[in-house]
């Protein structure tokens, strides 16, 4: 069978078929639109669950459970133990402070 | 059931009275809401106060989605978004809406579920909790800065 008898063989079904064909298609571009939107509400419903979790379990961890008192008075401790190494060390004699003031009032006081 | 997608509302006037009853119809904590103002021009900072003054006098917990202004206002502290452009808008909530299939209804009706469950939590108690947590924190930050001073401070004064 030759392709023009083939060709004549569609005559009448061709509309058929290219609209069944745009129809298909029209169906595939509607069900990628409509999995946006699940992906949408899926990552919404993910986002509200964090909020939640947040607001209940953490919470209470906070209030329950709190470090920040003991870690503060910890650096605090720690601070003041770093100044008065370095006061210890700025008042010591030879420090290099002192040692660096008598020349800078030497230099001064001798010219 | 709305679907959360930002709503547009142009707020109508600059005289609270009138703003009130136009907030009092909007149903906040179940989408994000878009508040429009730019065309009040030099009444925005006035209608913002009153907007402000209208969650905290009501106690709105909106806690599940953002309250985003639209205004030209650059230097006004608010604790709402502001924003200057459109295209600012926080874009995961901008959604072309079309019929919902089964699955996608399914799938709403458990954010409502969702939403419900933040809506009814008492956000006074929990955000109290939250902002001492971050007022701590704030002050170790500066604790630890001044630590990090006199050990440099240290090493300096050894070399």
């Amino acid at each position: 069978m030759t392709k023009k008898e083939n060709d004549d063989d569609l005559i009448g079904f061709k509309d058929f078929i290219e609209y069944t064909d745009k129809k298909k298609g029209h169906k595939r571009r509607v069900e990628n639109d409509n999995f946006e939107l699940q992906t949408f509400l899926e990552k919404d419903a993910k986002r509200l669950s964090n909020q939640i979790e947040l607001f209940e379990e953490k919470a209470y961890m906070l209030k329950t459970f709190s470090q920040s008192q003991k870690i503060k008075e910890k650096v605090i401790a720690e601070n003041a133990e770093l100044r008065d190494k370095i006061i210890q060390k700025l008042i010591a004699n030879p420090s290099g402070l002192v040692s660096n003031l008598t020349e800078v009032l030497r230099s001064h006081f001798n010219s | 059931m709305s679907f959360p997608i930002f709503k547009k509302i142009l707020i109508n006037s600059h005289v609270s009275k009138f703003i009130y009853p136009q907030l009092d119809q909007v149903d906040f904590g179940h989408s994000p809401i878009l508040l429009e103002i730019v065309h009040l021009k030099e009444h925005q900072e006035s209608v913002l106060t009153t907007i402000e003054n209208y969650f905290e006098e009501h106690d709105l917990n909106y806690a599940a989605y953002p309250i985003v202004i639209l205004t030209t206002l650059e230097r006004y502290h608010s604790k709402f978004y502001l924003t200057q452009d459109r295209k600012k808008i926080p874009q995961f909530f901008k959604q072309k809406l079309k019929q919902l299939t089964l699955k996608e209804n399914q799938k709403l009706n458990f954010v409502e579920l969702k939403q419900t469950h933040l809506h009814n939590l008492i956000l006074s108690e929990y955000s109290k909790i939250i902002n001492e947590y971050s007022k701590n924190h704030k002050e170790i930050h500066y604790l630890n800065r001044e630590n990090e001073f006199y050990k440099v401070l240290l090493e300096r004064i050894d070399s």
